[in-house]
């Protein structure tokens, strides 16, 4: 199928989950009403629900689904390692100390969040700091990080063993991703942050390609240690700042560069727009599953996005023995 | 005018120096071979003439300026490095991995080179590849591929070309088909610098030879100087005959395999 | 160098855009007064049966998913953690009440933000606390006079039930794998403490700590109390072969009812008093009789 034929399609696609999420919802909504509805004024109980609840959260997992798959793009090339995932360098271990402890002493989900961004800037900022030391090599990194999440997972436990059981359980819903709280304000400064650090990203689509080789080739073409230090921080600020918003949510940045990778090619000029789109969709539609499978009870994205990466990598292995695609 | 002046480099890893006192010059044009046994330091030296290792003590000049002062995207625009090992589970074509070769002559922000795909185009060619321009690098042989690493290497630079064992897990004819395309490119000006394991490969194809022992140069010259059996069997530490090709009449080594030497 | 550079200048700007993000971002506290409230959406577990105890419960709309015992089927908008607003808007309430205790503030402040009146009331620390909460709903949902009523009521009956004369050491568990114990200056704790007992762990700030069994056989307490079932059984093996936990030996090991305890209302409050009074005077009862 030619690439043209397939972004189209792909794009058709993608705007026709878009409606259907928008309909979704512990009340349906009929796509054809909508435009009424909206134009109808804030009087109506259904203009409320999709103005001030389901759109907001719906461009929150947007924004966020893009963040995280355009995070994974760029990880997976510079650890070389096609199965990478953003948080193999400790971007949610340290979120998830910094949020528990937030949510341990009561804060306001403004310091929550901020907690978080500080845990996961901290936690990075180690795994960069170890394997530096070790030449940032892929391999370092994801050493370093797998060993800094385990330490950070005991972490989080040592707090919940001195909180209060409601606490406790408030953070695990914090740990599995909630887009609910989602905010206008919110979500449209961190599209713009988003799309800053996805637009540097892209700037070194080239860069991307070359990496993925070796670092002695990519050495050898003139990419330079600075590059791939800029590369690992974009990536890592993107994970971070989703984390921080929404939560630990699982597998978008696994699965949806992979899937790209598979439709349209390894090549990043294309690799990762299309994982940025692909990204947003996917995670709106996991989002919008959780809402509709058992109302009024609200599945976090997080649990439907780990079930989906899960069922996918098995069925990967079955299929194809466990190589990449 | 030297490419290359080496004086008194001392380079190794993390921990542990391999090269003690290395001292060589590489002129414009040469074809060098860099053999040796294994753990010689043959590709610490390659590395380090690359700019991949720095030097933990000594000099390395290229065109008159220390290999560091270049930035990475000047040096590599002036050469190209084949290294011994590409990771290669991604799905290019033969010629979108060629194209790779053009990065460092691109501008950060630039959209697309329209020249370079006649640069791709003549690498192709010159490494006889035209055929698989738009084949999967991941389905065509590792003769194809390696050839395909030496287009890209031309597109890059075509003035100087360093690889690291590019032909050792090839068979006869892949091995000879790359010989002869470094070779070619060699007789229209291109530096060449190759670590090799075959030492009649080098002695067939290279004007130079610098043999390195246990981090030191062990001998410089032509392959008629440096390819002695006296020299060969000290290099090497093991018995062998040195003859002449008589095609090309240049140094032909024959190890002596152990059970023929009778309890020597 | 320029690496180190990169290091330092990412976390702040992002660090920056995460405020930027963030900040401005409070649209204020809006106080709403509900008139004429007819539907009352109740997220908290506690100001249902309030409003229950009111005799208010045909105006409940909406509750969460654990709720008292209720004459009809009213519809469950989600857990205490996570109420669905969608389906909270859709039941069209007048007014919705949540507390600070049990509920996700966040998710209440989306409500404010779709146009809901959205109330909270406060931490119920003691039964002070719990009678002004009470007097508030009663005022926000129009039922003042019998609000006022009620509590005059349980004031009387918490002051014939409660016991002033300490008795004896309790230590009350609301868990035993790990142990969990309600400390002096939780709400459990003001239970026991209005139940003439003395608890055995102090006040250090955490409301329900983790107590190890070293601990629990040091301080030896009289009584023995849990809300877990079987716990004459569990703390007869916890303190095995010696030394010997005092309440064990002497079984006065007991089970109390849960049921009371998990609502913050006057009226749950004073049974629990109640029965842990009853409680404690037989266990000092049988403590003259065998002396």
């Amino acid at each position: 199928m030619k690439t043209g034929i397939k972004i189209l399609l792909f794009t058709a696609a993608a705007c026709g989950i878009f409606v259907l999420c928008v309909s979704a919802g512990s009340v349906f909504i009929s796509p054809f009403r909508i435009p009424e509805i909206l134009s109808g004024g804030a009087g109506s109980v259904e203009y409320r629900i999709l103005v001030d609840l389901r759109i907001p959260r719906i461009l929150m997992a947007l924004v966020v689904g893009a963040s995280l798959s355009v995070s994974g793009v760029v990880f997976q090339a510079v650890l070389k390692n096609p199965l990478a995932d953003p948080y193999t360098t400790g971007v949610s271990g340290g979120a998830a100390v910094g949020a528990t402890v937030a949510i341990a002493f009561s804060m306001s989900y403004f310091l929550v969040a901020l907690l978080a961004f500080g845990g996961s800037l901290c936690a990075v900022s180690f795994v960069y700091a170890v394997s530096r030391y070790r030449g940032l090599s892929g391999t370092a990194l994801v050493l370093a990080g797998i060993a800094l999440s385990v330490l950070l997972s005991s972490a989080v436990l040592l707090v919940f063993a001195f909180s209060r059981a409601d606490y406790v359980h408030k953070a695990l819903l914090w740990l599995m991703g909630d887009l609910s709280i989602a905010k206008y304000a919110v979500v449209m400064r961190m599209a713009v942050v988003s799309l800053l650090l996805t637009g540097l990203g892209f700037l070194y689509r080239r860069h991307l390609n070359i990496i993925s080789f070796g670092d002695e080739f990519a050495h050898g073409l003139g990419v330079s240690r600075g590059d791939i230090v800029n590369l690992f921080w974009i990536a890592s600020l993107l994970a971070a700042i989703s984390v921080s918003l929404a939560g630990v949510i699982g597998f978008v940045g696994l699965l949806v560069p992979h899937v790209m990778r598979f439709m349209f090619g390894p090549d990043h000029s294309r690799l990762i727009p299309a994982s940025a789109l692909g990204g947003a969709v996917f995670l709106m539609g996991a989002d919008t599953l959780g809402r509709v499978l058992v109302p009024p009870y609200d599945i976090p994205a997080g649990i439907i996005t780990g079930f989906a990466g899960g069922l996918f990598f098995l069925v990967l292995v079955i299929r194809k023995g466990g190589a990449y695609t | 005018m030297n490419l290359f002046t080496v004086d008194s480099l001392r380079a190794g890893y993390r921990g542990k120096e391999v090269l003690h006192d290395v001292s060589i010059t590489v002129g414009a044009g040469e074809f060098a071979a860099i053999i040796g046994p294994n753990g010689a330091g043959k590709s610490t030296l390659l590395r380090s003439l690359s700019g991949y290792i720095a030097p933990s003590g000594g000099d390395i000049t290229f065109m008159g300026k220390p290999v560091a002062s270049y930035t990475r995207r000047e040096f590599s625009r002036e050469l190209s490095v084949v290294p011994q090992f590409t990771e290669t589970d991604l799905s290019f074509s033969v010629r979108e991995f060629g194209e790779l070769g053009l990065f460092p002559h691109r501008k950060f922000f630039d959209v697309g080179m329209s020249s370079g795909n006649e640069i791709v185009d003549i690498a192709l060619e010159a490494a006889g590849i035209s055929h698989l321009g738009e084949r999967n690098m991941m389905e065509i042989s590792g003769g194809e591929r390696q050839l395909a690493y030496i287009a890209r290497a031309l597109v890059q630079s075509s003035s100087v070309m360093l690889l690291d064992e590019p032909v050792s897990h090839l068979d006869i004819s892949h091995a000879i088909r790359i010989m002869d395309v470094l070779h070619s490119q060699n007789r229209q000006g291109t530096t060449v610098i190759t670590v090799l394991h075959d030492v009649n490969l080098a002695a067939e194809y290279c004007s130079r030879i610098i043999a390195l022992k246990e981090g030191r140069v062990f001998a410089d010259g032509t392959p008629r100087e440096v390819l002695t059996y006296e020299k060969v069997e000290e290099l090497f530490d093991t018995v062998c005959i040195v003859t002449e090709n008589p095609i090309s009449k240049r140094p032909l080594v024959y190890p002596v395999p152990g059970f023929l030497r009778g309890g020597g | 160098m320029r690496i180190q550079w990169h290091a330092v200048i990412a976390p702040l700007v992002a660090a920056a855009a995460l405020i930027i993000i963030y900040t401005g971002d409070d649209d204020g506290e809006q106080v709403c007064v509900p008139r004429n409230v007819r539907r009352v959406v109740s997220l908290s577990p506690s100001v249902t049966r309030e409003i229950i105890d009111l005799g208010a419960e045909e105006m409940l709309a909406g509750v969460t998913s654990y709720h008292p015992p209720m004459k009809k089927k009213v519809p469950v908008v989600g857990t205490i953690l996570h109420p669905n607003v969608e389906t909270i808007l859709s039941l069209g309430p007048d007014l919705v009440l949540y507390s600070e205790e049990d509920s996700a503030v966040q998710h209440a402040e989306r409500l404010a933000a779709a146009g809901l009146c959205a109330v909270s009331l406060g931490r119920n620390r003691n039964f002070e606390e719990i009678c002004a909460n009470y007097l508030r709903i009663a005022e926000l949902i129009g039922a003042r006079d019998a609000g006022r009523e009620k509590i005059s009521r349980y004031r009387a009956l918490l002051n014939v039930a409660r016991v002033t004369e300490k008795r004896c050491t309790v230590a009350v568990f609301i868990a035993h794998t790990p142990l969990v114990a309600a400390s002096e200056g939780s709400f459990v704790g003001e239970i026991i403490a209005d139940s003439g007992g003395i608890n055995v762990v102090k006040d250090t700030g955490i409301g329900y700590p983790i107590l190890s069994a070293e601990f629990l056989i040091a301080v030896n307490p009289d009584v023995i109390l849990s809300i877990m079932p079987g716990a004459a059984e569990f703390f007869l093996s916890l303190s095995g072969s010696a030394p010997g936990l005092r309440a064990t030996e002497k079984g006065q090991v007991y089970t109390i009812n849960e049921r009371h305890l998990a609502y913050y209302t006057p009226g749950d409050y004073i049974a629990a008093v109640r029965e842990i009074a009853a409680l404690l005077k037989k266990v000092v009862k049988q403590d003259e009789n065998r002396n």
